[in-house]
């Protein structure tokens, strides 16, 4: 009796190189497997996670002081091939807190928003710095827009390989026109010597909940608890959320960086993380109307944030 | 001898890539020992694309399952020859709870966007 074959290391089409593990049951070399079907693949644009967390010092201002920062503020980062799928906040000197527009008195965080480049990302806010914080630049290892598009794939380059690459032992696949022995990390589409941002923790209720504030100058906050593995450091954490008016018609608004109002423009929620102690986390969000429906859902990665 | 670095196979009833860092066993290393591991929990990519040129308006794009957290979506909008720009900037994304679908709202004619899909479901 043959088994299904569930790992699979090659050509797995013309010109696709991969590594991949199925689920049982499910043949890994089948170039039509779906996504829902496999525990690992090479070509997953997770699978090279991060490639920076870049940031920059911004002081505490007055609310009558001018900021010190510019906007944007430009943040560099290592060129990468393409330009990469970026996610940007604001966190305390000591990692303990990650800012979502953040309005207090003389601690001011606009909506951030941001352009992207291979090198660099432009940080905009809607209103001045005038916080104590980093403005920090997640940088994934995925490719948002491909500036180095070759062509065809020059056969017979090596795509792939398993072994010893330099001093370095692993599993490595180039892109397309790169020789995987010989090419720039940067260039791969994949090296298991990465740094992998493994996932702590999620949380995501199933139920909705409504918010906590009965008007819109009430100046309470709505918490959501959450806890994570204490690894010694304060982590990267990404929170977002649906809020609206109904109990199962909520609209999601992307990314949580962005304003969100359930009580007119004039009163914009803001929110933010905080750690409040090792592994114990609480999302505080102000201004969420009671009679808005919402719904919360939490990521913490295994990265630390940037500390002074 | 040398140190086993590399493992690819079944390993507890799991099939698995590893690899292990510099002084350590691929088969005896404790988990911090690895420099990769295929079973490490991450998310699960979904789906990723990019669009064609969109009008602007309204316009959704089909995800294979709905959720009982939510997605994790990332979309960038291109922007000149060389950029991309965030949500904010000229477009926004919603996703309805419960639904298979999201959507970008875009404010800029002709724009193309590529998306990032993850699963708050792990793998």
């Amino acid at each position: 009796m043959v088994g299904t074959r569930r790992l699979f290391a090659g050509q797995l089409s013309p010109g696709d190189w991969r590594a991949r593990v199925s689920k049982p049951g499910n043949d890994a070399s089948d170039p039509n497997l779906p996504r829902d079907k496999l525990d690992f693949d090479t070509a997953w644009p997770f699978a090279g996670n991060i490639h920076a967390v870049v940031s920059v010092r911004s002081y505490g201002r007055l609310a009558n002081e001018a900021t010190i920062i510019p906007n944007p503020q430009r943040i560099n980062f290592p060129e990468l091939p393409y330009v990469p799928v970026v996610k940007c906040f604001c966190s305390s000197p000591t990692g303990q807190i990650i800012y979502w527009c953040y309005q207090g008195t003389n601690t001011t965080i606009g909506t951030v928003t941001w352009e992207a480049y291979k090198d660099h990302v432009d940080f905009f806010t809607s209103g001045s710095v005038r916080i104590d914080c980093y403005m920090v630049v997640v940088v994934f290892k995925i490719p948002a827009r491909d500036l180095a598009i070759l062509g065809n794939d020059p056969h017979p380059l090596p795509r792939m390989m398993m072994g010893k690459r330099g001093s370095d032992y692993g599993l490595y696949v180039s892109r397309p026109g790169f020789n995987v022995q010989t090419c720039a990390k940067s260039q791969m589409i994949f090296s298991s010597d990465d740094t992998f941002s493994v996932v702590n923790k999620t949380y995501a209720p199933a139920s909705s909940r409504k918010g906590a504030a009965d008007s819109p100058t009430a100046n309470v906050t709505t918490n959501i608890n959450f806890t994570y593995d204490w690894k010694g450091y304060y982590p990267i954490i990404f929170f977002f959320g649906t809020f609206n008016g109904a109990q199962n018609d909520q609209i999601y608004t992307l990314p949580a960086d962005k304003v969100v109002n359930t009580y007119g423009a004039a009163y914009p929620m803001s929110a933010l993380i905080v750690s409040t102690s090792p592994g114990v986390g609480q999302v505080q969000i102000r201004r969420w109307g009671n009679e808005v429906w919402g719904n919360a859902s939490i990521i913490v990665l295994d990265h630390p944030l940037p500390t002074d | 001898m040398p140190t086993t670095r590399g493992y690819i196979g079944l390993r507890n009833g799991q099939f698995v890539f590893q690899f292990s860092k510099p002084g350590n066993d691929v088969l005896t290393a404790p988990p911090e020992g690895l420099v990769f591991d295929s079973t490490s929990k991450r998310l699960r990519p979904l789906v990723s694309g990019i669009t064609a040129a969109l009008p602007t308006g309204n316009t959704n794009i089909p995800l294979p399952k709905t959720f009982i957290g939510l997605p994790l979506i990332f979309v960038e909008m291109f922007y000149g020859t060389q950029a991309t720009r965030g949500p904010g900037r000229g477009f926004e994304v919603t996703y309805r709870r419960g639904g298979n679908f999201f959507t970008i709202n875009n404010n800029v004619a002709g724009a193309t966007f590529s998306y990032s899909v993850f699963d708050n479901e792990m793998t």
